[in-house]
Formats: structure tokens, sequence, C-alpha cells
């Protein structure tokens, strides 16, 4: 029994169907990559499994542990064990770097050594720490989002295009703490634009067109799709 | 000389009662995104609760009257409010209205529609001198209870949990919900902050002009909404600054206007408020909210 079952999801804007019949796992340890086109149903996904869109929106079943969570509220998503950190990265840019990761230990109510554990794998919200949020760059706010989310001390980490607006040698940095984070046991779920090195990475990796999966991969398929998808260059 | 010091605590403490009235708007506003039009409501029913209690000491004629405003205001959420979370805001302000109606009808109909005097902290309304100039006494308590709030407030914004959960609200509810923050605990604490400001109000207003009637949350209600407006829609401190500016402006045009212009000071102000809409729609200190979802 896989930790994270979505099966047969759909989701609806009014008469749009975002996304049909979309059906995927997601185990303790592995990343699986969701790559595809601008308004392929990517995010609607995401925030779906997550709980950020009303249950009214929403059909099939999604299963974390084999219980039922689609429709439940995203408080309580987060609480059983799955974080997302969503498109925009939606940092508080009010509060505090401080505050912003208090709030990601809201489900446990953030003990001390979390804290310090998060901060030596991103020392430099340590130093920002007191800074309003929203004077962070791009790539420190990722970091902030990504380190957020941890407090929560996910099972399962839902990742929005981490790496928009990154620089490439940060994209580097994120992608290692991205690879670190599974070989610590986390589920991730990874959709991303740099799609060679999201499936570089990805256990299985699931090419969207427009609302559904045309393709997916597994193993050592992953390597090779990335030539017929994006050319015959190997791998950077 | 003792004239402009007499003018300058009149327009301080005036500007007190306003941000408290503003602050009371703007901690639902920010959370919920809902114009509690039935705020006067809570100062109303507050005030008439007092009015039932005065006879007993002053602590706890004070104690019984903010708790009226918490337990009202939490019940507004959980009754008429939380129902309509997820609606518009044309919905929720016409469930403001509602809800105001009903209440302002159950009063009128229970303590009739004529207004009444309070015996309450009637000694508060005579002047202590300091450094020559007469101060009331109530105006003094006006800007300590202010200032004490304020300080109170700030402090369990930045201090406490459920003080971060509620500026994050504020900030992006969504979000907040998603990192775990419970929306139905976190909108009744605002509520109920809401509910403790009101309660004060009701008691400072009872307290200065020693009548109560049961339209008398309407100016009220409005005077926070222009404060909330003039400082910022959803911002904390915005809705501080707007009540004081708005509680000064209105004292230099009673001191400041000729005779003749006098009965249009409350056109002139809402007047104000309209320029204020139409030049710095985003008030004085805005809220960071506006632009900043990606
Ligand atoms: N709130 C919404 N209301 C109506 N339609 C929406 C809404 N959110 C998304 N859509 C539509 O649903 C479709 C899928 O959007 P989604 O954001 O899930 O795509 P995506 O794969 O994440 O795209 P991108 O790569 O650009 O982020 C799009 O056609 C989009 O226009
Ligand atoms: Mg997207």
């Amino acid at each position: 029994m896989p930790l994270l079952e979505v099966r047969d999801l759909g989701v609806r804007y009014g008469s749009v169907a975002a996304v049909r019949g979309v059906s995927f796992t997601c185990d303790a340890g592995e990343i699986v990559t969701l790559v595809g086109p601008n308004g392929a149903g990517k995010t609607s996904i995401l925030n779906a499994v997550a709980g950020a869109l009303e249950s009214a929106r929403l059909t099939g079943d999604v299963r974390f542990d084999d219980v039922p969570i689609l429709g439940d509220a995203p408080e309580r998503i987060v609480h059983r064990g799955i974080s997302l950190v969503p498109e925009g990265r939606r940092i508080f840019t009010t509060l505090t770097v401080g505050e912003n990761l208090r709030l990601g230990a809201t489900p446990h109510g953030g003990s001390a050594e979390d804290m310090v554990s998060v901060l030596e794998r991103f020392p430099i919200l340590a130093e920002f720490r007191r800074r309003p949020a929203g004077l962070l760059s791009g790539g420190q706010q990722q970091q902030l989002a990504l380190a957020r989310a941890l407090l929560a001390r996910p099972r399962v980490l839902l990742l929005d295009e981490p790496s928009l607006g990154l620089a490439p040698q940060v994209v580097g940095d994120l992608f290692r703490a991205i690879a670190d984070l599974r070989d610590e046991g986390i589920g991730i779920v990874l959709v991303e634009q740099h799609a060679r090195r999201a499936m570089k990475l990805a256990s299985r990796c699931h090419v969207m067109g427009h609302g559904t999966f045309v393709q997916g991969l597994e193993g050592s398929d992953v390597a090779e799709v990335v030539g017929a998808y994006f050319g015959g260059d190997a791998l950077p | 000389m003792s004239d402009v010091a007499q003018h300058l605590v009149n327009a301080a403490s005036l500007g007190s009662l306003y941000a408290l009235l503003a602050l009371g708007i703007a901690v639902i506003f920010g959370v919920g995104r809902i114009l509690n039009f039935a705020h006067g409501q809570l100062i109303t029913v507050s005030a008439y609760v007092l009015l039932v209690v005065s006879g007993l000491p002053w602590p706890l004629v004070v104690v019984l009257t903010l708790l009226t405003g918490v337990v009202l205001a939490l019940a507004m959420e959980r009754f008429a409010f939380r129902h309509v979370r997820r609606a518009d805001p044309a919905t929720t302000l016409i469930v403001g209205f509602a809800v105001a109606a009903l209440i302002q009808e159950i009063l009128v109909l229970s303590v009739g529609a004529r207004s009444k005097t309070v015996d309450f902290a009637t000694s508060t309304t005579l002047p202590v001198d300091i450094a020559g100039i007469s101060i009331p006494r109530l105006d003094l308590v006006t800007m300590g209870v202010t200032a004490v709030l304020l300080i109170g407030l700030t402090l369990l914004l930045t201090r406490t949990t459920v003080g971060i959960q509620l500026r994050a609200a504020s900030e992006d509810f969504g979000m907040a919900r998603l990192l775990g923050v419970r929306s139905t605990r976190i909108v009744a604490t605002a509520f109920a902050i809401s509910g403790l400001l009101a309660g004060t109000a009701a008691v400072l207003l009872t307290a200065k002009s020693g009548t109560l009637a049961p339209e008398m949350g309407t100016p009220a209600v409005l005077i926070g909404f222009f404060a909330t407006v003039i400082g910022g829609m959803g911002s904390l401190p915005g809705a501080a600054v707007g009540g004081f500016v708005l509680g000064v402006v209105t004292v230099l045009m009673q001191v400041l206007l000729p005779d003749g212009l006098l009965p249009y000071r409350e056109s002139l102000l809402f007047t104000c408020v309209i320029a204020m809409l139409l030049f710095r729609p985003q008030g004085i200190l805005p809220a960071a909210t506006a632009g900043q979802r990606v």
C-alpha cells in the first residue's frame, strides 16, 4: 500500500475540467515528478491533494496511509503529514523570517530541535531571522518556503515549481536539498519546468497533456524519455 | 495657550476612541475579509448591559460589559458569519446588515426606542488640573485605556502564537490554513478581540455621554469604517492611525470652522473621506496583501 495514492482525480473550475482521470502514487523516500505545458493542470493536482480547493470542485479518491483525504480542510491535511510548497511560494512578506518558520511548526507546536536542524540546513535563514520575509531575495524566499514546510514534519512534500526564477547555481543547490530530503525518507511530488533535472532525480515521471497524464515512466525509462522529449543531449 | 492644550487633549481623546472603533472593524476585516456592519450593535448591546448592571461595583460593571461584547461577537461569528465564510464580500456585508437590523429591532422591542440616562462613572467627567490645564478625567482614562489596549494588542500580535497566526491569516488566509492554522479558531479569535474593543468603546461612550439609545452604535460603526478606509483597509496600524486622524480632524473642524459652517461639519468630514478614497484608495498605511499573491 503506497503512502500517497491518487486515484482517478478530477478538478473542475465551473464548466472547465482542468484535470481528468489522473492517478499516481508516491511512497516514502521517492520522488515522483509531474511535467507538462502551462495550463496542463499540475498546480491543480497539488492543490487538490493539499486541500486548497473547495471539495465541490473535486472528484476521485486520494488516500494517505490508506485514509481518504480528498476534500478535507487544508489544516487537517497538513496535520496528517502532507505539506505543500505552493506555486509562487506565498511566504508571509509582512512577517519576519522567524515568524514564518514558527508558523510552519503549527501542526506540532514546534520543537527547538526541529528549528535548529532546519536552520542548520538553511543557514541564511538563521542570519536573517528578524528581517521581514518580504526583503529576502527570490532564492532566499524559496529556502524559507521549503524550511517552513519542513517544520510541519511532513511525510509527503508537494513542491510546485520550486526552481522558478532561481539562478542556475541556486537551482543546483535546491535540487541537492530535494534529493537529501528524499534520502531522509520523505515522499516528494515534484512539479518542475526544469524537466531534465527533475527527471534525473525521479523514480517515476508523469508527463501531462491537457488535464490528463499522456505518459508515465518508471526507472530507467525516465532517463530515456529525456532524450525523446528534450533532444538527444545527455543530462547536465 | 491653555486653549490650544485643551483642544489637543480633546483631539487625542476623541482620536483614541475612534481608534478603538476602527480597530474593532479592522481586525475582522483583516482576517475574515468581513465588513462587520453589526459592530455598532455590539457596542449598543454592551452599553445596555452596562445600564442593567450599573448598580454593581464599577470593576464588575466594566468586566460584565466587556464580556457582553466578547460573547455577542462570538455568537455573531458562530451563528451568522461562519455560514457565509466562502461567500463573496457582498453576501457577508448583507449578513452584517441583517444581524445589525435584527439586534436593533430586538433592542427597540425590549427596551424601547427612547434614550435612557445612565448613572455610571459620573465622577470621571470632573476635571483634574495638570500643569494649569483642566482636563476631564474621562479624557485621561480614554487615552490611557487606548494606550494599554494598543500595547496589549501589539504584544499579542507579535509575541504569541495566536497573534502571529492572526497576522499571517490577514496576509494570506489560504496559506495560513495550508500550514495548519485552524480557520474557525482564528476567525473566532478575531471576533473575540473585536468584541472586547466594542465593549471597551461602550464603557467609554456611555461614561462620556451619560445616555444610551438603541441607535447609538450606528454613528460609531460609520466612524470606524471611515477610519479604517482612511488608514488602509485590513491594516491594523493603519486603522489606529486612521481613527486618530479622524478624531483630530473632527476636533480641528469644531475649533477652526466659522460658526456658519459648523452645521456642515459632518458633511465636510465625509467629503474628506471620499476625497481620500479617490486620491489614495490604499489609505495612509496600506495592508501588504494587495498584489502580493504571485
Ligand atoms: N481558480 C481557477 N479558476 C478557473 N480556472 C482555473 C483556476 N485555476 C486554474 N484554472 C485553469 O485550470 C487549468 C490548469 O491550471 P493549473 O494552474 O493547474 O496548470 P499548471 O499545469 O500548473 O500550469 P503552469 O505550468 O502554468 O503553472 C488552466 O487552464 C487554468 O486556466
Ligand atoms: Mg502551475
